[in-house]
């Protein structure tokens, strides 16, 4: 136990050293993340491998929210799942005490807990194959706002160890029936609809109002939401896999229909990219990375952010025209 | 005839006391919803009872000070302790008049208390409102419509945009500079947290017996049922609180991307402050556009305050203070040659400057009479009480245990001290 704490604790310091040299580039930064996260996993399943075993079946460790889609600032509370092979009680015991492990580990390296338990650690983010896709279909099934959500999540997954056929075959399924029934990718863009508008009648960007961030711009919110979700509700109607949503843009751009709308929002989307980065070079801490301050920008800048917002809305429409046309 | 015109000018301004009394009901639900459940029994409370203390006072000395004989500068020195007699050249009843006029200090009180809300102590309240009531509002009332330096210059001022709103809002102005904000109301960066009142549907409802109360307040101060002209004076009364609404709605939306309720809700006020002082002067389209200016004036008003650091609670200076000067201001450039039954008609009326500047002069000498006298008046009781605010353990408490010892909503607090007693959690 004190080894263990031990290790993770030098993890921490080690992260915590020389995140500094990976905030000047979004992809650098989130292979930095993926190390340290792959460190903490192997650490616990060593672990976990001395007084449990080797691993009874092959399985995956897969990350959700936005390390799915490598779009990590420098700090994020934590978001995984396992799949596994094997549909037996004993196995399911087997990985939920992993995921456990894992979790108590990623907190101990800094990585807060997620509020709304995505985390191995719940036997309903760790289940086997079979289990997986029952769950979707009876997501899928329900089709209320809350299963609809966890599938918007699965879309993001993005596997950090172990066998990638997994996750890839538990997207195909989530495309295929999406894309099978009209209505339920209606019901799929429906779960995305509300988007806070920013950008007022006359150009002004809608700032806070109240708190420690009064005349600041929620950039994940305002912003970083509309781009990721359009794009991922396209993902899933073209039946593209990957969840970065640079590369879906990339590969939803091969489509004709869309390369002409996809261009101009990835331009305006990587310009926001490079906001939230040097947003996160000024922070402070982690609450107010996600905040820019309008009045602190130039002429220039605050175009550039009035451009990305009516991007983002412009888009959003965009989707949701395609969406109820079919 | 006559007897009959006494009687009906009676009844009707009877009425409209009742009304005006009754718009202490909408200040307890407005100030109660637009403030955290902890002092909402406080709030409510201390409303009536400041609202009853300051007739005590007016019946002793306010009135006397206001509308009294050998008037000296400041105040009247005649009827204290009134007692029901006639007084000369009134065409209702005196003692109809009297209360009608004691309504009116009441509700100017109550507006001044807006500033307190949330951290003074009740002994505060108690010894501000004899005061306020005794010193305050009775030599601004005195100036504008007992006869007065400012009555002689012809200040039009119907039914007390300035007399009442702006008085009460530079007390509460006073009040909130030595108060100080309400803990977590700025952070040290000097951004400001929002303190939420804690029933929106109370300071709505209130907010609406305040509208209809204010027919009292305006065309009660017709003092006369002569030709239906009190119609006239609640039609510009209405048209300036739902124009001021609108614009207050639109305002937000546009500003913050979503209509602000309490927004909406200051503008109707708003819009009643500033159609105050011109109601009986101005055309109707006039009232329409003052209340569509005082709607927009409150968001902003709002916003300013804020940034300045001033806690204002329940917005006595956005509503009644800012809009009370515009509506003052407003008769002067609206005033109509056939309305502008005292002082001139305005600058769009072809009067020029003159009755616009006497408005000007009004609302600066009794605004900075209101606020200097307030300011020593609660800098005196600050050092007579060992300060004005109650400690910080109460306030985080609240003012319903601390000042009364019982909650305004036992079943939620009470559960907690209850745990906390038995030690669960």
């Amino acid at each position: 136990m004190t080894t263990r704490a031990h290790t993770y604790a030098d993890i921490r310091l080690a992260k915590d050293s020389s995140m500094e040299r990976y905030l000047h580039s979004t992809q650098r930064l989130n292979a930095f993340h993926d190390g340290i996260m792959m460190k903490v996993f192997l650490t616990a399943l060593q672990k976990h491998e001395e007084t449990n075993g080797a691993p009874p079946c092959l399985f995956t460790l897969f990350l959700l929210g936005s390390a799915g889609r490598c779009e990590q600032g420098t700090l994020s509370d934590q978001d995984h799942g396992i799949v596994y092979e094997l549909h037996t009680d004993d196995t399911a015991d087997y990985f939920l005490t992993l995921g456990q492990t894992f979790s108590d580990g990623l907190y101990e390296a800094g990585y807060p807990y997620c509020e709304g338990r995505v985390m191995s650690s719940n036997p309903i983010w760790c289940r086997s194959i079979e289990g997986w896709e029952t769950q979707i279909h009876s997501w899928i099934k329900d089709e209320t706002l809350d299963t609809i959500r966890s599938l918007h999540m699965i879309c993001d997954a993005r596997v950090l160890y172990g066998e990638k056929t997994y996750i890839s075959s538990l997207k195909k399924q989530i495309s295929a029936l999406v894309n099978n029934n009209r209505h339920l990718l209606k019901r799929f863009f429906e779960n995305i609809q509300y988007m806070k508008k920013s950008v007022g009648l006359f150009g002004q960007i809608f700032t806070e109002q109240n708190g420690q961030h009064t005349g600041a711009l929620n950039l994940k919110q305002a912003a970083f939401f509309p781009y990721v979700n359009a794009i991922r509700v396209l993902a899933v109607k073209e039946g593209i896999e990957p969840s970065s949503t640079l590369i879906r843009m990339k590969a939803l751009k091969q489509i004709p229909a869309y390369a002409s709308r996809i261009n101009e929002c990835e331009e305006a989307y990587r310009m926001l990219l490079d906001f939230r980065l040097r947003a996160l070079k000024n922070a402070t801490d982690y609450g107010s990375s996600h905040y820019i301050h309008i009045d602190k920008l130039g002429p220039i800048r605050k175009k550039e952010l009035r451009h990305i917002l009516k991007t983002a809305e412009a888009l959003h429409h965009y989707v949701q025209r395609l969406v109820e046309k079919g | 005839m006559d007897d009959m015109l006494y009687l009906m000018n009676s009844l009707w301004v009877m009425l409209s006391a009742i009304l005006v009394i009754f718009m202490a009901a909408g200040f307890v639900m407005l100030e109660a919803g637009s403030t955290r459940m902890k002092n909402a029994g406080h709030i409510a409370g201390k409303t009536v009872f400041t609202f009853g203390l300051s007739c005590l006072v007016f019946w002793v000395i306010g009135f006397a000070f206001i509308f009294g004989d050998n008037a000296n500068f400041f105040i009247g020195l005649s009827n204290f302790f009134y007692s029901g007699y006639e007084l000369e050249d009134m065409n209702l009843s005196s003692s109809v008049f009297f209360i009608f006029q004691m309504a009116f200090a009441g509700i100017a009180v109550t507006i001044a208390l807006g500033g307190f809300a949330e951290r003074a102590k009740l002994s505060v309240y108690v010894l501000f409102t004899i005061l306020f009531s005794a010193f305050v509002y009775p030599v601004v009332a005195h100036w504008i419509w007992g006869g007065g330096w400012l009555a002689e210059h012809g200040k039009q001022d119907f039914a007390g945009s300035t007399v009442v709103h702006l008085t009460g809002a530079m007390a509460a102005l006073a009040a909130t500079f030595l108060l100080k904000p309400r803990i977590g109301r700025f952070n040290k960066n000097g951004s400001a947290n929002a303190i939420h009142g804690h029933n929106q549907v109370f300071t709505s409802l209130g907010v609406l017996i305040l509208w209809v109360g204010w027919f009292g307040f305006n065309a009660g101060s017709t003092l006369s049922v002569d030709g239906g002209f009190f119609g006239y004076v609640a039609l510009n009364t209405n048209l300036a609180a739902g124009a001021a609404a609108v614009s207050a709605l639109i305002i937000s939306w546009v500003v913050l991307g979503k209509s602000d309720i309490p927004t909406i809700l200051n503008g109707a006020l708003a819009g009643l402050v500033a159609i105050t002082a011109s109601c009986a002067f101005v055309d109707m389209w006039a009232s329409v556009v003052i209340g569509l200016i005082a709607g927009i004036l409150v968001f902003y008003s709002a916003r300013l305050i804020e940034k300045m650091g001033i806690d204002d609670p329940i917005f006595a200076l956005s509503v009644h203070g800012i809009p009370g000067i515009w509506g003052t201001l407003s008769t002067g450039l609206f005033a109509t040659p056939e309305l502008a039954t005292i002082g001139q008609p305005g600058l769009f009326y072809g009067g020029g400057f003159t009755q616009l500047g006497v408005q000007a002069m009004g609302i600066f000498v009794s605004g900075t009479f209101a606020f200097a006298a307030s300011f020593i008046i609660l800098f005196a009781i600050k050092k007579a009480l060992g300060g004005l605010r109650v400690s910080e353990e109460e306030e985080i408490m609240g003012l319903d245990m601390s000042e009364h010892g019982s909650y305004g909503y036992p079943e939620v607090f009470a559960n907690h001290t209850n745990q906390a007693i038995s030690g669960e959690k």
